[in-house]
């Protein structure tokens, strides 16, 4: 998503909103292996939340898995 | 997060407790190496119906505990360690030296479940250690940290100061 950056002379500057993303490994039980996400941030407070395993379930129903884990 | 313990971990609990961690800790240590799954409200189920489950077999084990518990309760707890001024000892009292104690006096008890207020204790006086004898049993015990008195040392240090007037009187 873009927008602006407003300064207090109200000049108009382009910015982008990025998401925090970063690469991490996490550890699946049920299969007893390490699998590498790219993960936001807010993804991993969801994570924390639910477990990896429900997470992962949402993920793919939403879409999200395209490449094969 | 909380997590539910599969093995007794040191400063969190023992098995098939339910702690409160860090995230990092139980997602990047506790869980992977097996030490804890996440407390999930299918996993707390599956733990209560197995609690339940081993209630019926464990039930003499806490009966006996309970009998322990009532000897230890009776029993005078004090340490003698080697103390300065005001009270503050040189070295600390940790649950190795009540373990010890408690050895000595006839109950074979694994320091790690004696739980000393604040991990060791450096001053003279009155404590309350707790005791687990069972998961569900955990009792009091009063210890009492005592002065170590060496009586062997006093003598020499009272006749110096006798020595010394004598010498300058004689000068």
């Amino acid at each position: 998503m873009s927008g602006h950056n407003v300064s207090h002379a109200h000049n108009k500057t382009k910015r982008k909103f990025r998401v925090n993303l970063f690469k991490k490994r996490f550890y699946l039980p049920s299969e007893d292996r390490w699998i590498v996400l790219k993960v936001s941030k807010d993804g991993l407070r969801l994570i924390d939340k639910v477990g990896i395993e429900e997470a992962l379930k949402r993920a793919k129903e939403k879409g999200y898995l395209t490449r094969k884990i | 997060m909380e997590i539910i313990l599969l093995k007794d971990v040191e400063n969190l609990g023992f098995k098939d407790d339910i702690v409160e961690v860090k995230n990092g800790y139980a997602r990047n240590y506790l869980i992977p190496q097996g030490y804890a799954v996440m407390a999930t409200p299918s996993a707390k189920k599956q733990l209560e119906e197995k609690l339940r489950q081993q209630a019926h077999k464990e039930k003499h084990l806490i009966d006996e505990a309970k009998k322990m518990a009532e000897k230890l309760q009776a029993l005078s707890v004090r340490i003698f360690a080697k103390a300065g001024k005001a009270g503050k000892l040189f070295g600390s009292v940790n649950n190795a030296n009540i373990a010890e104690f408690l050895k000595e006096a006839g109950f074979d008890i694994d320091r790690k479940y004696i739980i000393v207020p604040g991990g060791n204790v450096k001053r003279l006086g009155k404590y309350v250690a707790k005791v687990r004898l069972h998961r569900e049993v955990v009792v009091d015990l009063p210890f009492e940290v005592v002065k170590l008195e060496e009586v062997q040392k006093e003598e020499p240090v009272k006749e110096q100061p006798e020595e010394e007037v004598q010498s300058e009187s004689e000068e």
